[in-house]
Formats: structure tokens, C-alpha cells, sequence
């Protein structure tokens, strides 16, 4: 090869090269790409693509081959959750379309067990209310420790678990939560608590604030919970579930460890918290 | 006096002056005997704060017989029917005198919201709210309802789709 030809070649490669970095190192709006500079950003951008191309084409058996491969294992994935969720779900399965599938929940689900992570949580409480677009649930007993209205007065407690499951609950459908209350104290303690648990607010698996409903008398409660028409109602007070058993397809009863069971029915399920029921 | 010369004399009076804030009226483009009223609700009720809106018929017969008014929003109040928005007010009805306008119409239905009459209710869980003397339920439940339903002055965005028939559709608004 003549030497001029190889200078040519070593020069051109060296203006190439300082263009690249040029182009590469300096932040696309500093330069004005016109005239020449414009001619050469353009050859060099086609350069890169075809570079890159050829790379891609080169190496395409072998990822589709590993994504396939992936693919497969997610299916199978899918597959054995499913079975999961099948296994979960054929004991809380209604004997007759009337009787409430919640009522069969607290026989413990075995499956839920084995995976009781938040992922876990979720799939059982989907699994359990399917089919239900409203729920509504009284806060006293059932989210808060307090039961009465005037122990809402000095305060509040979350009840164990009980936000991560209706937060759970409000993926899948929508939640009213009620609390009966005797003044405006009460109200801001059951709406402080139900905040700090993070359980009030617009995002995904959150109560909307203003589905917070409050009242001062039971009768009440049960009016609202009437015009509501939810697919489940959620209640810790025997005389609520006793007047609503009547107008609606299920009843969750949490019982307090001293009170006796109220009437019994078909719709009405009974459970110590809503972690017996959907945690199991 | 026919329905539509007594109806554009009404509208004549209304265009002078929209005297009352808190409602407005508006006609249909093609037809004068249908009406589109916005009130808004009433200071110190639950309805304070949204627009409610009714759909008016007045018939062939008014001013001798009384127009037709439905709410069209939404609304929990005891003697409104909350699926079909009939409104059950005497004046609509057996009490209707052709002394009455559109507007005088809109008024007594925003009297309404303020005192609600429990004791003949369209809407049983609003009245049963207000008989057990339960105010708090009844204006937590309105005001809910408000929030969902009824439009927000100045365009606020806090509207919200009604509840979604099946949970395989379903997705929330917000």
C-alpha cells in the first residue's frame, strides 16, 4: 500500500475519532450542528446505527433464546401461583349461591399460610372477595380496639393488621368506612388514626377520605349502610349485623372475646379480627 | 296564555335579572318548554359548596298544570328518589298554583335541601337517618355523596365516576 495512502487513511481516522468524542462528550444543545459539523453529525449518527444494528442482528438467536427461556419460567410461575390461589380458595368456595363465602373464611386457609407476604395478602383478600365491588365496615371493633362511642373520646388504637388488609380491600373494591361517634372529637380520633395508619388518601390501596363516614346513632349506622348496598358489610356491634342480616348477601361479624354471638344465618360470618379471616 | 308565551315571558324576566346567586336557569336551544336549572346548594347544609342540577318539562297545560322537575345530579336527600332524582315537593304537585314561575320553582326546591320534610320520603334511609335524629349520619352521608357526584364551583376536579358495576372493570378514579 503507497504511504500517502496509509497517511491519508491515519488522518482521516484521527479526524474521525476527534469528531466522536467531540459529538459524544459535549451536551447536544452546546453545539450548533450547521454547515460541515452538520454534514458529519448526520454521517456519524447513520454510522452508529448501522454499527448498532449489526451488533443487534448478531446477537438476536441468543436472546430470544434466553427470553423465551424466561418466559417459560414466569409461565410456570403463573401456573403454580395460580394452583395456589385455586388451593386457597376452593374451601371459602359458597355451597349455595346465597350463602356468604366470607362465612367459610374463618376456617383458617391453609395455603395462605405458606406465603403471608404482602403479595400473599393480597391474592387472599382478592380471592375472598370476589365478585364484591362495595364493602362497607364500621371502624369501632373492626379497624380500632375501641369498640363504644365515648372510649373514641380519649383516643384511638389501630388494630393489628387490620390497615394493611383494608388497604388490601380498597385495590379490589370500593371501601366506606363508618364509625359512630358522639361529637366532633370523636370524629377527628378515628380520622387521626386512620391517617397515621396511612389508610386515608387517593392512591392505589387507600380509603378515599371522604368515604370516611361518620354518625351518632346505630339505627343510623344501618340506614347508611342500607343505602349503600354493599356486597359485604363488616361490623363489630351484634345489634347492627342483627338489623342488617335481613337486606344484605354477606355479614362479617368480628366478635369480641366477651360477647355472645348474635343471631345466626346463613350471610353471616363470624371471625375474632379481619386477620383470622383473611390473613389465616 | 299558551305554555311557550307564558315560558318566554318568564325568560324575558329572567335574562333582566338573575336576581338569585344561587340559581340559574337555562333553556333548551331548540326547545323552550325544556329547562335546565343549577342550584346551588344551600350555607349550612350539606349540600353547600356543589351545584346540583334539575332537568325542567313544562307541559302543554302551564301555567295551569306544574312543570315536571327531576334531579338530575345525584342527590341523598329524603324526599328526592336517589336512582330516579323525582322530587317529592307539594308545590309540584297537589299545592301547584299558575302564580308560580320556573324560578320560584328552583327556589322552593333549594328550600327543600335546607329543611328536608323526613316524614314522606322518596329515599327511606335518608328519612330513617333523620327520624332516629341522627343529623351526623344524614349530612356525612349528603355530603359524601356531594363530593362524588355533584359538580364543584370554579371547575374543581373532585368529581367522581359512580361505582363500577363488576369488580373485573373496575379501577379507581383517583
Amino acid at each position: 500500500m503507497p504511504p500517502l495512502a496509509d497517511d491519508l487513511r491515519g488522518l482521516l481516522q484521527l479526524f474521525w475519532s476527534r469528531l466522536a468524542r467531540l459529538l459524544t462528550g459535549t451536551p447536544p444543545q452546546t453545539i450548533a450542528l450547521t454547515g460541515v459539523l452538520g454534514l458529519a453529525a448526520f454521517l456519524y449518527g447513520i454510522y452508529q446505527l448501522r454499527q448498532a444494528g449489526k451488533r443487534r442482528s448478531g446477537t438476536s438467536p441468543r436472546r430470544a433464546a434466553a427470553s423465551r427461556a424466561a418466559f417459560q419460567q414466569q409461565q410456570q410461575q403463573v401456573q403454580s401461583s395460580s394452583i395456589a390461589h385455586q388451593q386457597q380458595s376452593t374451601p371459602l368456595q359458597p355451597a349455595c349461591a346465597q350463602q356468604s363465602h366470607i362465612l367459610k373464611a374463618s376456617q383458617p386457609a391453609a395455603a395462605a399460610s405458606a406465603a403471608n407476604t404482602a403479595a400473599g395478602l393480597a391474592g387472599a383478600v382478592r380471592a375472598q372477595l370476589a365478585g364484591v365491588s362495595i364493602i362497607t365496615m364500621s371502624a369501632p371493633g373492626v379497624l380500632l380496639q375501641e369498640t363504644e362511642p365515648h372510649q373514641l373520646q380519649d383516643g384511638a388504637c389501630m388494630q393489628e393488621s387490620a390497615a394493611e388488609i383494608v388497604g388490601a380491600m380498597a385495590q379490589v373494591a370500593n371501601v366506606f368506612i363508618l364509625a359512630q361517634v358522639e361529637d366532633e372529637i370523636g370524629e377527628a380520633t378515628v380520622r387521626c388514626a386512620l391517617e397515621e395508619a396511612e389508610l386515608l388518601g387517593l392512591k392505589q390501596g387507600q380509603v378515599k377520605p371522604h368515604r370516611l363516614l361518620f354518625c351518632s346513632t346505630l339505627e343510623g349506622k344501618v340506614s347508611m349502610v342500607r343505602q349503600l348496598e354493599p356486597g359485604l358489610h363488616v361490623d363489630a356491634a351484634a345489634a347492627t349485623i342483627e338489623s342488617l342480616q335481613r337486606f344484605m348477601p354477606q355479614l362479617l361479624y368480628i366478635q369480641q372475646a366477651h360477647l355472645p354471638p348474635p343471631a345466626s344465618g346463613s350471610n353471616i360470618g363470624i371471625a375474632r379480627s379481619l386477620a383470622e379471616v383473611f390473613q389465616a | 296564555m299558551t305554555a311557550k308565551t307564558r315560558v318566554m315571558k318568564e325568560y324575558k324576566e329572567i335574562s333582566r335579572s338573575q336576581a338569585d346567586e344561587a340559581i340559574e336557569l337555562l333553556p333548551d336551544e331548540r326547545n323552550i318548554l325544556l329547562w335546565k336549572g343549577l342550584i346551588k346548594g344551600p350555607q349550612e347544609s350539606p349540600y353547600e359548596g356543589h351545584i346540583f342540577e334539575l332537568g325542567i318539562k313544562v307541559p302543554d297545560s302551564y301555567p295551569l298544570a306544574p312543570p315536571a322537575v327531576h334531579f338530575v345530579t345525584k342527590i341523598f336527600h329524603p324526599n328526592v328518589h336517589f336512582k330516579t332524582g323525582e322530587i317529592c315537593l307539594d308545590i309540584l304537585k297537589t299545592s301547584w298554583s299558575p302564580a308560580w314561575t320556573l324560578q320560584a320553582v328552583c327556589r322552593a326546591v333549594l328550600a327543600l335541601l335546607s329543611a328536608p320534610a323526613p316524614d314522606s320520603p322518596l329515599n327511606c334511609d335518608a328519612g330513617n337517618l333523620l327520624r332516629a335524629q341522627d343529623m351526623r349520619g344524614y349530612s356525612s352521608m349528603a355530603r359524601m355523596y356531594a363530593t362524588r357526584l355533584a359538580a364543584m364551583p370554579q371547575g374543581s376536579s373532585i368529581v367522581e365516576q359512580p361505582h363500577p358495576s363488576s369488580l373485573n372493570t373496575f379501577k379507581e378514579d383517583h
